[in-house]
């Protein structure tokens, strides 16, 4: 085993049991989580106090009732590779102006990692892509 | 071929007959006296009503053999035929052609009888002209154009005439042949017509030789030469008089006129008929201008008067050529003297043409150009004398030498009269002149007329122009007109009161004269040549032609014993001028021997009448053979002497008192001539004034017949207008009664007599007589205030049969404005009634679905501005429900006042609604209501639109709410779903046998069940704590009260409720499987507080087993910090010995507790 460190990923799940279980699906792939923040103050309050911008990051689009767009502003910013998870349909985070990869729900460990896969390769998804 | 040569059939006599009043009887005569076959064609003329057919055909055809037509309208005249004019036509006739066509003149100036006469004369030269029984004057002008073409005419004497007024009138134009009675005019026109057949023979060469020997014999006898005129004239002339004369040929008319002195005179006025003209020899009327009037005019005080005599004016155009010169010179003197011309003369006709002024176009050859304007209208085919002029002249009938003469003249002309005239006669009318005139005033005469028989009276002023000037007057008086015929003698001399005469006897010198006759020799009046020119009564005596031809010369006419004697007397009276007295001769009559004296005086007039002398024979009494007729003795002697002497002084003393006596007599003849004279000019100006009065009558009647005629149309007019009255009456089916100011009816339309039981008959009853069937009270009362007030009255009345009627009450006014009555009209409204209220009902329920409906409802136009689309909105009509969604009235207002800064898809959607014609429905956002509203736009008409509108914002709001709640559903389940996922994965990643993963997945499954049950009951706005606390525990407590919870109500979010539901799911299946709920004595608390804005959660756990920490971190312990992180707060949990606790922390509003309802 490589003494490597693992990539550190943002997750922000405002759903405790989706948080949870999402946060198990990371670690099981060898990633380091960092959260996962249940709102979008957690979520840039932790931005805020990394040293480091996160690796990755794995949004849910409405935290609590609230549009995550500030936080994927900010990611966006740091240049950071996210993914959009939503029971939304693609249109409606369309007309929210959130334009990212896009990870439907319920989703499995495999749509996850696909996800994270197209994110830490660039591959841009053009405006909003369902996986 | 030239027309000469193609002589048409040769012309039939013709024998024109016109009649009137009166004039069939007449015309019955005629005819059946006429013989029918004298081979002339009679035309009969009568008067004839245009309505009526004619029976006149028949009539004459039952008196006379002759065949009987009437007129066509063309026809040829054949002889032995009778003619008869057809109604309401006039016949025109050219050669052997008739014609009847229709009148060109109105009805009340048509005469087909002197249109006929003229058409004859005119279209064929002569033929005979009968004037019979009429009470008008038609006749009279064709009569006159007859003569002149050479036609005779005969007259119905007036006398024997039903109707005398059309025989007079034409015997007034003088120019009438015969006046005589029917049956004398038959014997004349069949004696004519033998003349006319005769005369038609007559060989050319034979008539020129004997038309000279005429000319030549008239000029001999007149002086007046003829030969210089048109031969054809004189010809038809000459034919014309042989006709009357009834003579056969020209020799035998010469000779006739050789016999009978008084047929040159006749001759004479037929040659010189009707010739006169405007300026006729015009030289002589330059030389009056410049000798006379210019005189008249210098002698003329300022505006005085200038009388001026046209004596034989004929038609007038020599007094009017006077009045344009008279005319002129005032003008150029620049002065206004009053002007009378009295223009006179015997023939009615030419004076009725002088009378009306009015000339033929032809006039302009003896008319300047200047004098036409000035003087002349012209109407087209003539010329009119203006009015001007006209009332200069005063036409009169007049006989110079019948009638007194107008006085105190400054002129006279009389042209052309004198020459008709004797020598003697001419004396006397120039010296009638003379005392007419004033002294120095002139005479104007013709050019073949001189002064020579009066040379004391008048002296030439230009004798070439015949202008004379009259001379001073030394006696005032005039020669008496003894010569004159007895007709025209002056019958006033009766008339004078004289007392001791014989009032029947003759006047003075008249009587003298036929005493001279009565008492005078025997006389022989002889010419030059001794041929004898008269005899007097009893001259016979003295006459004994000797054998062998007659002869002529008086000295070889009387006696034998006379003849030497009286050959040398007259020879000498003739020769030295001298009157001579024959010696006794002693003269053999059949009884005894007398002695016999001729005495022989020459005439003497002026040189250019040949000398004449008169032979008187003077019986000188018996021839005794004895000579006792030689005194007797001495004493005798002297007795005789004495007796004798005696005998004188009688004598003388008798010739004394007779001398007296005559004296007295010349007295009272110079009186009587006074009161003459004085009567003479009383009589001279009433004729006058009656002139004036009746050319004023002739206006008056003229201007009512025209006024008449007027008023005739007019009355056409007003039967026409009452017709078309009537039969608009009929048409409209309106009742109307016209009642007057007494309301009595005037008159009514059949459509009101049945409303008010009234009949034509009803005419002049008050209307209050009737019964009407009107629902209605006071009719009358209504009626008679609309006289009142004058103000119509309007009702819609019902009648008693269930009709309704518009009943009108108007004032009746006449045209010029004056309220006479009152016109009632009724019309029949039932049937508009009956529509009206049903249209009424279809309208009430319209407008209750109108004002009921919740749709809004507007009737708009759009209103274009510059751009394409409307500008804006004009709103005309609107339904209660679109008030109130617009909060206003909108009726009469725009739009952009209603709902100001509209968006433009509302203007939009107007505008492609009013272009296209399709209705359209959108759903649309009012802002400035802030409302949405369903509107429904349909075209109405080209430029109006109807809109539908309704206020869908609470539907509009639920559909969006619906279609959100859809979304939030749709994400709410796939979150669910991850939860179940991520459930089902922690789990099985804990519990991996099968067995125990089923039983712990559907615990925690039934658990979030439960939390959803409780959510969905308070529809998702979150859930009590102690509910949501107790549906979680109570599986777990079996109905135990080991787990007591302790806290206020309070709400808790909804995702915060399933996350704390699922949080205390494991947490009471960690005590059941290890914990307080594993043993039958633990117990276990669940209290909660709410401090500032946190809530504070504790679950303590005892009374159960000892507490062993776990190895590791569990799916509970886990949970729970992810649970507290998803909430914002803190969770801490505490294995102790005596009980598990766990604090959860979490920020949350206080809010009010969920209401128990």
């Amino acid at each position: 085993m490589l003494k490597t460190e693992p990539l550190r990923l943002l997750l922000v799940e405002d759903e405790a049991l989706i948080a949870m279980d999402l946060e198990a699906m990371i670690e099981d792939m060898g990633y380091s989580v960092i959260g996962p923040a249940a709102s979008v103050d957690q979520a840039l309050s932790i931005l805020g106090d990394l040293s480091a911008p996160p690796d990755a990051a794995i949004v849910d689009a409405n935290l609590g009732g609230s549009s995550a767009s500030p936080v994927i502003d900010a990611l966006r910013c740091a240049n950071v590779p996210t993914v959009i998870a939503s029971g939304y349909e693609a249109a409606e985070l369309e007309s929210m102006g959130l334009t990212s990869l896009f990870l439907r729900k319920p989703y499995s460990a495999e749509t996850v990692e696909t996800a994270l896969h197209h994110v830490l390769n660039g591959i841009e998804p053009v405006p909003a892509r369902e996986l | 071929m030239t027309k000469a040569k193609v002589r048409p059939l040769p012309i039939v006599p013709l024998c024109s007959i016109g009649a009137s009043a009166g004039g069939i009887h007449a015309l019955q005569d005629f005819f059946g006296r006429i013989d029918d076959q004298l081979g002339l064609a009679y035309v009969v003329i009568v008067h004839l009503s245009p309505e009526h057919d004619s029976q006149l055909g028949e009539i004459i055809a039952r008196r006379t053999r002759m065949p009987v037509f009437q007129v066509d309208d063309d026809m040829v005249l054949e002889a032995n035929h009778v003619y008869v004019i057809p109604p309401d036509r006039e016949l025109i006739i050219d050669g052997n052609a008739i014609r009847a066509l229709p009148f060109t003149e109105p009805r009340g100036k048509r005469a087909p009888i002197d249109g006929f006469f003229h058409s004859a004369a005119t279209g064929r030269g002569d033929g005979m002209a009968v004037v019979l029984s009429g009470a008008n004057s038609d006749g009279a002008l064709g009569v006159r154009k007859v003569k002149e073409a050479g036609g005779v005419i005969l007259v119905q004497d007036p006398q024997e005439a039903e109707y005398g007024m059309m025989p007079r009138s034409a015997i007034a134009t003088g120019v009438a042949d015969f006046i005589e009675p029917i049956p004398r005019i038959v014997e004349r026109v069949a004696e004519v017509a033998r003349s006319k057949k005769a005369i038609q023979q007559i060989e050319e060469e034979e008539a020129e030789e004997d038309l000279r020997r005429i000319v030549s014999f008239l000029r001999s006898r007149t002086g007046h030469d003829f030969s210089s005129y048109k031969r054809a004239t004189v010809m038809r002339r000459v034919m014309r008089r042989m006709q009357v004369t009834r003579v056969d040929t020209l020799a035998a008319y010469h000779d006739y006129l050789r016999d009978n002195p008084e047929e040159a005179h006749d001759l004479f006025g037929d040659l010189l008929i009707s010739v006169t003209a405007f300026f006729r020899d015009p030289a002589a009327f330059d030389a009056l201008g410049s000798e006379a009037i210019g005189a008249l005019f210098d002698s003329l005080e300022d505006e005085g008067t200038l009388r001026i005599w046209s004596a034989g004016c004929a038609t007038g155009e020599e007094a009017y050529s006077l009045a344009i010169m008279l005319l002129e010179e005032a003008e150029r003197r620049q002065v206004s003297p009053s002007i009378q011309i009295f223009a006179t003369d015997l023939d009615e006709a030419a004076l009725a043409t002088a009378r009306e002024g009015r000339y033929p176009k032809t006039i302009d050859g003896d008319v300047t150009e200047h004098r036409l304007r000035r003087f002349f209208v012209d109407d087209g085919t003539h010329y009119r004398i203006r009015k001007e002029l006209r009332d200069m002249v005063l036409f009169a009938h007049h006989s110079a030498l019948k009638d007194p003469p107008f006085m105190h003249l400054d002129m006279v002309t009389c042209r052309n009269l004198l020459i008709y005239l004797e020598r003697d006669m001419q004396r006397q009318l120039l010296s009638l002149f003379h005392y007419a005139l004033r002294p120095g005033g002139f005479l104007f005469l013709g050019s073949a007329e001189s002064i020579d028989t009066t040379p004391e009276l008048f002296h030439a002023q230009d004798r070439e122009a015949r202008v004379f000037k009259a001379r001073p007057r030394a006696v005032r008086g005039v020669e008496l007109l003894t010569q004159q015929p007895r007709e025209h003698r002056p019958t006033i001399f009766p008339r004078l009161p004289a007392e001791g005469r014989d009032r029947t006897g003759s006047p003075p010198p008249v009587a003298h004269k036929i005493a001279l006759e009565e008492v005078a020799p025997p006389s022989a009046l002889v010419d030059e040549e001794q041929r004898v020119l008269n005899l007097s009564k009893n001259a016979g005596r003295y006459i004994q032609p000797p054998e062998g031809p007659i002869s002529i010369l008086l000295p070889e006419l009387v006696r034998p014993e006379l003849r030497a004697e009286l050959r040398r007397a007259l020879d000498r009276a003739l020769a030295a001028r001298e009157p001579t007295l024959t010696l006794p001769v002693n003269v053999q009559f059949e009884s005894a021997t007398r002695r016999v004296i001729m005495h022989v005086a020459p005439l003497t007039g002026d040189d250019r009448i040949a000398p004449q002398a008169l032979v008187l024979f003077m019986d000188a009494g018996a021839v005794h053979s004895t000579t006792d007729a030689e005194p007797g003795t001495g004493s005798e002697g002297d007795d005789r002497l004495r007796r004798i002497e005696e005998e004188l002084r009688t004598t003388q003393e008798r010739l004394g008192a007779s001398r007296r006596e005559h004296e007295g007599a010349i007295q009272e003849l110079r009186v009587a001539n006074e009161e003459l004279q004085s009567i003479n000019e009383e009589y001279r100006l009433t004729a006058e004034e009656l002139e004036t009065s009746k050319e004023e009558l002739q206006l008056i009647n003229e201007e009512l017949s025209t006024v008449n005629g007027e008023l005739e149309s007019k009355l056409d007019t007003i039967a026409a207008a009452h017709s078309d009255l009537q039969n608009l009456i009929n048409a409209t089916e309106i009742g109307t009664l016209f009642l007057d100011t007494d309301l009595r009816i005037k008159m009514l339309t059949p459509a009101v007599e049945r409303l008010f039981s009234v009949t034509d008959s009803d005419i002049g009853r008050p209307i209050s007589d009737f019964t009407h069937k009107l629902n209605l009270d006071g009719v009358e009362g209504d009626a008679a205030r609309v006289l009142r007030d004058h103000a119509p009255i309007e009702a819609e009345v019902s009648t008693r049969d269930g009709r309704w009627l518009m009943m009108r009450l108007r004032p009746y006014l006449t045209v010029g404005g004056k309220i006479e009555g009152v016109v009632l009209s009724f019309v029949d409204i039932s049937a508009r009634r009956e529509i009206e209220e049903r249209l009424r009902e279809s309208e009430a329920r319209y407008r209750g679905l109108f004002d009921a409906m919740d749709e809004g409802y507007l009737l708009a136009e759009p209103l274009h501005g510059l751009g394409s689309g409307p500008a804006d909105i004009l709103i005309h009509d609107a339904n209660p429900a679109a008030r109130r969604l617009v909060r206003s009235d909108p009726v009469g207002r725009r739009l952009s006042e209603i709902a100001p800064h509209l968006d433009d898809p509302w203007f939009e959607l107007a505008e492609r609604v009013l272009k296209g014609g399709a209705s359209e429905r959108r759903e649309l956002w009012a802002k400035p209501l802030g409302r949405w509203f369903e509107v429904g736009i349909s075209r109405v008409g080209t430029t109006r639109l109807a809109i539908v509108f309704q206020d869908v914002t609470v539907r509009k709001r639920h559909t969006d709410e619906r279609e959100l709640m859809v979304a939030e559903l749709n994400h709410r389940v796939k979150n669910m779903l991850a939860v179940v996922q991520s459930i089902c994965r922690q789990t099985l990643r804990t519990t991996p046998d099968p067995e125990a993963f089923t039983e712990a997945f559907s615990q925690r499954l039934a658990a979030l069940a439960r939390a959803h049950g409780l959510l969905t009951q308070d529809h998702w706005g979150g859930s009590d704590l102690r509910e949501l606390a107790m549906s979680v525990l109570d599986s777990f407590a079996h109905g135990t009260r080991r787990i007591r919870m302790d806290g206020p109500a309070l709400r808790v979010p909804p995702n915060a409720s399933i996350s704390l539901a699922m949080a205390l799911h494991e947490l009471a299946t960690n005590a059941t499987k290890y914990g307080a709920l594993s043993t039958p004595s633990g117990k276990i608390t669940l209290s909660w507080m709410q401090n500032d804005c946190n809530l504070h959660l504790a679950w303590n756990e005892s009374g159960g087993p000892e507490v062993i920490p776990p190895t590791r971190k569990g799916f509970g312990g886990r949970m729970l910090a992810s649970v507290a992180r998803e909430l914002g707060g803190d969770m801490k949990l505490d294995f102790a010995p005596q009980g598990v606790t766990c604090r959860i922390s979490f920020p949350l509003e206080r809010t009010a507790p969920i209401a128990e309802d």
